[in-house]
């Protein structure tokens, strides 16, 4: 028999659906401390953030049975998890009728499975040193991709977006940051 | 973290063994799908009657008729079209896209191309629609006879009681106050009077130039609910 621990996420979700409801402690180990990263770059009170991933968990569980396991299950999770800190954020201000503007019209876009390694870990470091002064809306794209490591089309799903409206934002927060940040920080 | 984090798991790990915590059954979600599905057609439909009612009013009014009268027509035709109905039709739009977002299908394109996919659509429809809907409604006497233009709207209808083709003259009398109106119609348009013959009912776009009708627009009245 398998190793439980070996197991994919989606594997265990089947099993937690077929009534082996323990592993999905599992599930939980391997996402907490992922979720709490996730929601700092939104949240900056720990408690409300811890809060809000404990929620997550719990309604992740409810709704377990919507999950189509043919599907990413990080993707899913970071979906309800967006949806948590979103919903925190707009307690703390009226966010609610913003428009999306890039959302309006598609652009062409490519994923970056191929990206430079180097790039990658420079941009890593570079949100560490600069995110908070950034919009939510870039700062959620810059962390997901590069800290989180999810393509393009995971990036979608989280944030129910089309592929096009993700490789603009992520243009757009990488310029930003670059803008923001003092030149002696991103040419080191 | 860790410390909460572990009673927060187990207290949930007791919850779910215990019964206390369980899944949704999968027809609830299967049962949200249908109930937006069914109200994504119930808003759709809506939108669907307003252009199907809006075509008609066009038509009742005799505005549709502007459209044949050159781009003066078609600049009167957009100044007297009911933008409120239109707005109706957008806003049932933006509330169908907002019902539409959980399938993925719907978020996956953008927004812009979507709302005009769908205001397309109801087009297409009501225009598919209005005659077999609304000669019905008229046939079965459920609209009310429109108001006639009012004076100064840039058009009026009338009844044709003289005509001189060859010199681009003709008197109508005015629906709206039954008085005689002295018609002079203007290039090129005074070509199409051979059309016309006296008795007939006729709606004329143009300006009034002191107690005179410059008309750059005549076309016979077919408005449904003229009687």
């Amino acid at each position: 028999m398998q190793d439980i621990d070996t197991l994919s996420d989606e594997a265990i979700i089947e099993r937690v659906r077929a009534g082996e409801a323990h592993v999905y402690g599992l599930i939980m180990d391997r996402y907490a401390d992922k979720l709490v990263r996730y929601g700092r770059k939104f949240v900056v009170d720990s408690t409300a953030i811890e809060d809000a991933v404990q929620d997550v968990f719990t309604n992740a569980y409810c709704n377990i049975n919507s999950f189509d396991t043919s599907r990413k299950f990080q993707s899913w999770i970071y979906r309800i998890a967006h949806n948590a800190f979103v919903n925190l954020l707009r307690q703390k201000k009226r966010a609610w009728l913003s428009v999306e503007w890039d959302t309006l019209v598609a652009i062409p876009s490519f994923d970056t499975h191929d990206e430079d390694e180097r790039e990658r870990k420079e941009m890593a470091t570079l949100i560490d040193a600069g995110l908070e002064q950034l919009d939510e809306k870039y700062r959620e794209i810059l962390l997901l991709h590069y800290q989180h490591s999810f393509a393009y089309k995971d990036i979608s799903e989280v944030l129910h977006i089309p592929m096009g409206t993700v490789a603009v934002r992520m243009k757009r927060a990488k310029d930003a940051l670059k803008k923001q940040l003092p030149h002696d920080v991103y040419e080191k | 973290m860790k410390n909460k984090f572990d009673t927060f798991k187990e207290k949930l790990m007791t919850d779910i063994e215990s019964g206390a915590l369980s899944p949704k059954p999968r027809w609830k979600e299967i049962g949200y799908s249908v109930l937006a599905s069914f109200l994504i057609a119930v808003i759709f439909i809506l939108t669907v009657s307003v252009f199907v009612y809006l075509f008609h009013a066009l038509r009742a009014a005799g505005i549709s008729a502007l459209l044949g009268f050159g781009w003066r027509g078609i600049i009167l035709f957009l100044v007297l079209t009911p933008w409120g109905l239109i707005a109706i039709d957008i806003l049932f739009v933006m509330l169908l896209m907002r019902v539409a977002k959980r399938f993925e299908i719907i978020w996956k394109v953008p927004r812009l191309y979507l709302a005009a996919f769908f205001l397309a659509a109801a087009f297409t429809a009501g225009a598919i629609f209005d005659r077999p809907i609304n000669d019905r409604l008229v046939e079965m006497d459920r609209y009310e006879r429109p108001l006639p233009p009012q004076v100064g709207a840039g058009f009026t209808h009338g009844t044709i009681i003289t005509l001189e083709a060859t010199e681009c003259i003709l008197s109508i009398v005015d629906e709206r106050t039954g008085d005689t109106i002295e018609v002079w119609v203007l290039q090129p348009t005074c070509a199409q009077l051979v059309r016309f013959q006296i008795g007939e009912s006729v709606i004329i776009a143009g300006e009034d130039d002191g107690g005179i009708l410059n008309a750059f627009g005549i076309e016979h009245d077919k408005r449904p609910l003229r009687r």
